[in-house]
């Protein structure tokens, strides 16, 4: 059974470490709403090594999910409390458990990035297509869809655990 | 033979009984074992249709909670592989199909077959819901498909059918082994006995094949041959004694009436054919009766010895000498013969009766003989003319020797 169980797997395992995926989400007017489910959805697969009662999530800058968000929690009833950053806080990031890189200079978001690298804290940047920010998860957005890509050296370097299944959704680099 | 019931040969018998318990054999075996092959099959199958929808579950949760529905889509056919899975859908928690994949693979069952498989063996799908936190988002049927199932029992039917060529191929072989070894010899010993039956070939024997029932039978065979063999030549003996007794006149050897009037017969039948001539001669004694009356039936007896035997002396080979009764006797001279010839064999008889017979106990006696002789076809065609003609002569002949003796003793 466990050896059927591995032979079913193994395109699973396969694909999420090569996967070459775009997620296709529908933008245009809709840019706000995808993207707020996207990063709701990355927090749902996201496992921090304490189980949250609350997640806080900080927004630095303008982001593209507007004031808004977050509008629930998540589906497991954990409620998610914004935190907005205008200015870099170096004290206020400890209390973070997501990082939300609005729109920001490349610089400043290294500097938010370096902060918390080796903190369990996932990091999402918004502005970044290129993904050399360090975030975790940088948002790619196409004419009319929205994907994003997963540095996996960073996810590695986090405190967080980012369920391997995201892996195969993300766009290669 | 035709018309009459044939009946079976041990042959065609033993070979449809092998034939038909093979088959039986064979066909018992192998739908036990595939039968119960098929039951695990699908039971297995079964078992692997759900941990596949457990699998697709598990692989594509995530594509559904970001909405990504081409994800969702790779995430299926990355695991739904192979010929096991019909289609796999992807219901939404609202009831609507959210993603498909049917099978690609066709191979070479036709789709009709293949359809009613599919509805007999796995009419209703594996299903496992998706939930996340107790609430259910999507469901996942994965419908089986019954090619893997129907290529199985196809070549179980081909290697069925093979074991049965070989199967009955090894028949034939055995059956012909069982030809040389059982019916070979009982065919023989059916020939042998036929040729006994037609030729009196007694002498034949049946030769052992070397199984040992066989053989029995084979030996009781044979010794039942010798034992009718031996019955055979003492009755072919015993009637040779008989005919010759019939035929042949006891005192003297030579042949009697009986044989003479057939001979004769055959005699006249022949020259007609041949269109030739033979002769009769008849003899009688002169004073047989006085010999007889003074010496008494010992000397009696003696003397037509020797006259049969100085008889037979005096003709050729192809000749014969016949008594007749008393002291008469015949004597046919087979063709070619000519009135020459007849005049030098009455001469040799008249030369050779001078010699005195011996008689027993009391010395020698002289007895001559009369000759009639009658020519075919000078004198007549027919036996009653013949021998009326050459007993006329004879009594001519006697009448003549009695005037001498009478005239010599004067």
């Amino acid at each position: 059974m466990k050896r059927w169980f591995l032979l079913l797997a193994a395109p699973l395992l396969i694909c999420a470490t090569n996967g070459i995926t775009p997620v296709a989400v529908p933008v245009g007017s809709d840019a706000a709403r995808a993207t707020a489910h996207l990063v709701k959805s990355v927090l749902e697969y996201t496992r921090w090594p304490k189980r949250r009662e609350v997640i806080n999530l900080c927004v630095v800058g303008e982001a593209r999910f507007g004031e808004g968000f977050p509008h629930a929690s998540l589906d497991n009833d954990v409620p998610i409390r914004r935190r907005s950053f205008t200015q870099f806080d170096s004290a206020a990031a400890s209390a973070c458990d997501a990082l939300y890189l609005g729109k920001i200079e490349l610089g400043r978001a290294r500097q938010w990035n370096a902060l918390v690298r080796g903190t369990p804290v996932v990091t999402i940047a918004e502005h970044d297509p290129q993904c050399i920010s360090e975030a975790m998860i940088c948002l790619i957005y196409g004419r009319n869809s929205l994907s994003f890509e997963l540095n996996v050296d960073a996810v590695a370097r986090s405190k967080v655990r980012i369920d391997p299944r995201i892996f195969r959704m993300a766009r290669g680099l | 033979m035709s018309g009459k019931m044939v009946s079976p040969s041990l042959h065609s018998i033993l070979s449809r009984g092998y034939r038909s318990l093979i088959l039986l054999a064979l066909i018992l075996a192998s739908g036990t074992i595939i039968a119960s092959s098929a039951v695990a099959m699908i039971q297995h199958m079964e078992r692997s249709l759900h941990l596949t929808a457990r699998t697709v579950a598990y692989t594509v949760e995530p594509a559904i909670v970001f909405g990504d529905v081409a994800a969702v889509r790779e995430g299926m056919a990355s695991v739904a592989t192979g010929d096991m899975v019909d289609r796999l859908v992807i219901v939404g928690a609202d009831g609507k199909e959210m993603a498909r994949s049917t099978r690609s693979f066709e191979g070479l069952i036709p789709p009709a077959i293949l359809q009613f498989g599919n509805d007999v063996l796995f009419s209703t799908p594996a299903k496992i819901e998706i939930a996340r936190n107790g609430k259910v988002i999507a469901k996942v049927l994965v419908f089986g498909s019954s090619s893997a199932m129907i290529r199985f029992l196809f070549s179980g039917i081909v290697i069925v059918v093979c074991c049965v060529g070989i199967a009955m191929l090894a028949t034939s072989i055995l059956a012909r082994r069982l030809h040389s070894g059982v019916i070979d010899p009982l065919n023989h010993a059916v020939e042998v006995a036929r040729s006994v039956r037609v030729e009196r070939a007694f002498s034949r024997r049946v030769p052992a094949p070397g199984l040992r029932e066989v053989d029995n039978f084979v030996e009781d065979f044979n010794s039942l041959l010798s034992e009718l063999q031996s019955w055979y030549e003492g009755l072919t003996q015993e009637n040779r004694q008989l005919e010759r007794r019939a035929t042949h006149d006891p005192l003297t050897g030579v042949g009697n009436r009986a044989l003479f009037e057939q001979r004769l017969e055959q005699a006249i039948g022949n020259a007609r054919e041949q269109e030739s001539g033979f002769a009769l001669l008849y003899l009688d004694g002169d004073g047989f009766k006085r010999i007889n009356d003074t010496y008494g039936h010992d000397a009696g007896d003696a003397v037509l010895r020797a006259v049969s035997e100085r008889l037979s002396s005096c003709i050729r080979n192809a000749d014969h000498v016949y008594r007749l009764g008393g002291d008469e006797f015949a004597v046919i001279l087979t063709s070619p013969v000519g009135p020459d010839e007849v005049a030098s064999v009455v001469e040799r008889i008249g030369q050779t009766m001078r010699f005195p017979i011996t008689i027993p106990s009391h010395g020698f006696v002289h007895m001559s003989l009369s000759v009639g002789c009658a020519l075919y076809p000078t004198h007549g065609r027919s036996a009653a003319e013949l021998c009326k003609m050459a007993d006329e002569a004879m009594y001519r002949d006697k009448l003549r020797r009695r005037n001498n003796d009478l005239a010599s003793s004067l």
